[in-house]
């Protein structure tokens, strides 16, 4: 219930407070009189309809208590009726009592339902009402309609009617129990249908046709029950006393306006409210000119119901033409309501929509995918696809085997898509296709390249593609299957992940591991499994609550296999990776412990031991251990080699953190060599324009920038800034970075205009705070720039700036630095020898008054 | 002051973790006498919610004088206790028919206590729950009517009001009651 409709239900209670203490004629008068929007006016018209309905649970409390120590009479379990002994109470109708009730007397046993008006005796109406039931059941013999065995008047003078026993559950909680999917409950629904339109043509209207009448066997096999309020067409006796015999949320609006000329358009209606309610968890609703409001925004605000992609289009138009307000625009019988059902059903054109051409060449794609290239054979083929999809379907339900093989196959398949690798494919293709007739100069073509994301445009593809289509038919194949249903949902989720659309993983990830849970429990491998998977992600997203899920997590892991199981060293595994971020301390204990546990478990643990040693090694080295971090690395390395392969991208950023924990470690020589032979290597897998090698090119440059080999560094400088300005742009803080290590190399090669340009340009990005701490730099190198530009003043004002701001940074070291340079510049100029001591003094004593 | 009073006298000032406690006492106390008596004698059919309630205050409270306001407090819970294991029944006899395989012992007496249909039971409680959204005190009213067998006169008391306000009140908890069943 959302605000509007309980503000709307308040209003219409404050003033049928007001109305109950008048009577009828006064209440007729008031409500003529009051001004009400027309909502809370529905309302307040169906809260004094209630006044001439019964209810016995609230009239009579519950039966065996208030019941029967108020002296009324008791429930007749156990007594006996002609040849029929009741047994239990099965409910209350609105008029009439129903019990199971078994056949006396004879050699076989025969059930039955036996429904019985309760205590009061009925009036003269009721009495005729009964009768007429009991006329027009015993003409109606169908396999969805409960059938009438027997019927008479007891002793007592209390009629009762004896009907098939219809052991089973209400349709939309039986829909709801077994997770059917959209097509599951229209196929329900149509057995109904068929029901319905029989009667139809014996001239009988149901005119009560809501779940609660409509029971589901065991077998899934639906039965319509209960035509206390049909009536035959051409009877026309006595109607305007049973005008509030039926049920407001599924009555047709002539109904609920008490008109007497109803046909069979009431029965389409109550077939469309029953289809809404399970479709959207919802009776149907309507806005304010009386016209039902579209099951796939119900279902949206409600956030219950089918997803809203199989509502919206064809089935919602089907519903809302069998709910229309006016009888006329509704279907013009049961039978073509249910012929439109059958063509949803079956990706035909429905005729609740407008024919469109258009519109059925879609229809037919998604029909037969194969077909429509071809013409002249495309409706033979659809038909052929047609019965070839239909058996397959059935083979499926059949076959839970096999079904479990299609969906391994569908597994493997999804998670081997590639969205990097199918991106450079992409750009291979568009490029030979635009640089074969010359449509763009090279430098648009190679402009245009590094601008488009590949990568993206596939993830997007394959997104639009694959994952979206399966993740529908997933939830609407195989809902009756919930395991099935959950590890293909797991592995479209696993998809998005791969993909780094993490935003779509999370709902279906979260979707699958509650699915998973719900139906396996919580000791089962395959629900911890989803679970883990669901930390992964939330590690992934930077969830607030990645640390309490992480730890959720391993409780139930250690509560279902114990603390040294693989699983539950897994689960620990992912809350060490969690905690890297969050708390180093923690995070290195729960890898270790996680890492001694994996060491049991031999070759089946080999991935997630290279997983915990990478995770160990970047906590160590976010930490400044090198020296502990340089072994996990290596370790992490060769497992990562020997599980996920040499040219795995993971394997390949390992490599190349490992160089730079070795740079850390003093020997930059060996780091220089280590990213020289990376770079083939990242060319192949990552390409040319790829952050990551255009990053490598940087590292590549630090050896001999270290050792002022110019000439060396240049070059790959040169490239990655190129690269960088190009995919990530000139103001892109590691494109920044690399400009300012580029600077510096031009004023060794000799080059101070250059070096100025790019320091100028990085200088305007002083505010951004990841450049925050480079700006010392910048200013020092624009102090070397006016040196060597034989500018001493405007160079010892520069480095003054720089000292600055080196102590802002409290860079100490490179304070240390730029004193010396001050003292040497303040030497060269005349009358400053004051100055120069005064830096000398600060650059030889490592000076804590100066550090901030 | 027995416990259950001293909650109750807690529960006064609205302290819902007191009413809590109180129902945390009710609810077993309930079933437990349920259990007792089917124990004790041959049933014919149920065991009746009124006599059950009115049981199950005698042994939690006595025979000790307390405020009607508390009585009242005492009802309100009993009736949503009684709810809660009817409507648990209900639930776990709809699952149980569909594959569910909890043990049927521990809601044996809740069977016998009121003979009503499970689907309707469910459907009621889901009414009553919206119910709630729009009027809680009505609902209140209806459970401690349904669920706890208190008449109107019994309702007029415990809440210090006039019989024909609190009649009032029921004709409008009725009516929102049953514009909310399908």
């Amino acid at each position: 219930m959302d605000a509007a409709e309980r503000a709307a239900w308040q209003e219409a209670d404050r003033h049928l407070a007001a109305l109950l203490d008048l009577d009828e004629a006064e209440r007729q008068q008031a409500m003529a009189t009051l001004e009400l929007p027309v909502a809370v006016r529905a309302k307040l018209k169906l809260l004094l309809a209630t006044t001439h309905r019964d209810y016995p649970l609230l009239d009579q409390g519950l039966l065996g208590s208030s019941h029967d120590e108020r002296g009324e009479p008791a429930p007749r379990i156990d007594s006996r009726i002609d040849d029929w002994h009741l047994s239990a109470l099965l409910g209350h109708g609105g008029m009439a009592s129903v019990y199971r009730a078994e056949r006396i007397g004879q050699d076989f046993s025969q059930q039955a339902a036996i429904k019985l008006l309760q205590h009061r005796l009925p009036g003269p109406a009721e009495q005729a009402r009964f009768r007429r039931e009991r006329q027009i059941l015993a003409r109606l013999r169908h396999p969805h309609i409960a059938a009438l065995l027997d019927g008479g008047v007891a002793t007592d003078g209390t009629p009762y009617l004896a009907m098939a026993l219809v052991e089973g559950e209400r349709i939309d909680h039986y829909c709801d129990q077994h997770q059917l999917g959209a097509r599951q409950r229209v196929q329900l629904l149509l057995a109904i249908c068929d029901a319905t339109a029989h009667a139809h043509r014996q001239l009988v209207i149901h005119r009560d046709i809501k779940p609660g009448n409509i029971l589901v066997d065991a077998e899934g096999h639906a039965m319509l029950l209960d035509f206390g309020i049909a009536r035959i067409l051409d009877d026309t006796d006595q109607e305007a006393t049973m005008t509030r015999a039926f049920t407001p949320d599924y009555a047709a609006p002539e109904q609920r306006a008490g008109r007497n000329d109803l046909g069979t358009a009431v029965d389409v209606y109550g077939l469309g409210a029953v289809l809404h309610r399970l479709l959207t968890g919802q009776p149907p609703r309507h806005d304010a000119h009386g016209e039902p409001i579209a099951a796939a925004l119900t279902a949206r605000q409600s956030g219950q119901g089918q997803p809203i992609s199989v509502l919206r289009g064809d089935l919602d138009a089907i519903v809302q033409r069998a709910l229309a307000s006016d009888p006329a625009q509704r279907y013009a019988s049961v039978d073509a309501l249910a012929t439109d059902l059958q063509h949803w059903l079956h990706f035909r054109p429905v005729s609740a929509r407008k024919r469109n051409p258009w519109r059925r060449a879609l229809k037919l794609m998604r029909r037969n995918p194969m077909s429509t290239s071809l013409a002249v054979t495309s409706l033979l083929l659809a038909l052929a696809g047609g019965l070839l999809v239909l058996r397959a379907h059935r083979q499926l339900e059949q076959r839970a085997q096999e079904l479990q093989q299609v969906v391994d196959f569908q597994t493997r398949m999804l998670e081997r898509i590639d969205a990097s690798q199918l991106g450079r494919r992409l750009r291979r293709d568009i490029t030979a296709t635009l640089a074969k007739p010359a449509l763009l100069e090279p430098e648009q073509l190679a402009s245009w390249q590094a601008k488009t994301d590949f990568t993206g445009i596939a993830a997007g593809l394959i997104d639009q593609a694959l994952l979206t289509p399966s993740l529908a038919t997933a939830r609407q194949d195989f809902a009756r299957q919930p395991v099935v249903e959950a590890a293909l949902l797991q592995t479209l989720a696993s998809s998005y992940r791969h993909l780094f659309q993490f935003d779509a993983a999370h709902p279906v990830q979260a979707e699958a591991t509650a699915l998973f849970l719900d139906t396996l429990g919580s000791q089962d491998r395959r629900s911890l499994a989803s679970l883990r998977e669901q930390v992964a992600l939330a590690e992934q997203r930077v969830a607030p609550d990645m640390q309490q899920q992480a730890e959720r997590s391993l409780a139930l892991h250690r509560q279902a296999f114990g603390d040294t199981d693989i699983d539950s060293a897994r689960a620990r595994l992912r809350l060490g990776s969690v905690l890297t971020a969050l708390a180093p301390e923690r995070a290195e204990h729960a890898l270790q412990q996680a890492l001694v546990q994996l060491g049991q478990h031999g070759a089946a643990a080999a991935t997630d031991r290279a997983e915990a040693h990478a995770a160990l090694a970047i906590v160590l080295a976010e930490q400044s251990r090198y020296a502990e971090a340089e072994p996990a690395f290596r370790t992490a390395v060769d497992e990562f080699t020997a599980t996920r392969g040499a040219q795995d991208a993971d394997t390949l950023e390992l490599r190349n953190m490992l160089a730079w924990v070795h740079g850390r470690l003093g020997d930059g020589a060996r780091a220089h060599a280590e990213y020289q032979a990376l770079y083939p290597l990242y060319l192949d897998a990552f390409g040319e324009y790829d952050p990551r090698t255009l990053n490598l090119l940087n590292n590549i440059a630090a050896w001999p920038r270290r050792q002022q080999d110019w000439q060396a560094a240049a070059e790959p400088l040169r490239k990655a800034w190129q690269g960088m300005t190009r995919s990530l742009g000139r103001d892109y803080p590691t494109t920044v970075r690399v400009a300012i290590n580029l600077a510096e190399v031009e004023l060794g090669l000799g080059d101070p205009a250059k070096a100025r340009h790019l320091l100028e340009a990085a200088f305007t990005q002083r505010d951004n705070g990841d450049l925050h701490s480079a700006m010392p730099g910048v200013q020092r190198l624009l102090g070397k720039v006016a040196l060597a530009e034989g500018k001493p003043r405007q160079a010892a004002d520069w480095l003054t700036r720089a000292w600055h701001a080196a102590g802002d940074e409290s860079q100490t070291a490179l304070q240390q630095k730029i004193a010396a340079e001050l003292a040497a510049t303040y030497r060269g100029l005349p009358g400053h020898a004051a100055d120069a001591a005064r830096w000398q003094a600060r650059a030889s004593v490592p000076s804590d008054s100066h550090d901030e | 002051m027995g416990e259950i009073t001293e909650l109750l006298y807690a529960a006064r000032g609205g302290n819902s973790k007191a009413i809590d406690a109180v129902f945390a006492r009710v609810y077993p106390a309930l079933r437990q006498i349920a259990g007792a008596r089917l124990r004790n004698q041959f049933t014919d059919g149920t065991l009746g919610v009124t006599a059950l309630v009115h049981e199950t205050y005698l042994k939690l409270v006595g025979a000790e004088h307390i405020d009607l306001a508390d009585q009242h407090h005492f009802f309100a819970c009993a009736a949503r206790a009684m709810r809660q294991i009817l409507i648990d029944h209900a639930r776990h006899h709809a699952a149980e028919r569909h594959g569910g395989k909890a043990s049927r012992a521990d809601f044996d007496e809740a069977h016998f206590i009121a003979q009503v249909d499970g689907a309707e039971l469910l459907d009621f409680d889901r009414a009553l729950n919206q119910l709630d959204e729009v009027q809680p005190a009505l609902r209140e009213l209806v459970e401690m009517r349904v669920f706890a067998g208190l008449t109107l006169e019994e309702l007029a008391a415990a809440s210090q009001r006039s019989l024909r306000s609190v009649n009032r009140d029921w004709q409008r908890a009725r009516a929102l009651l049953i514009a909310q069943m399908d």
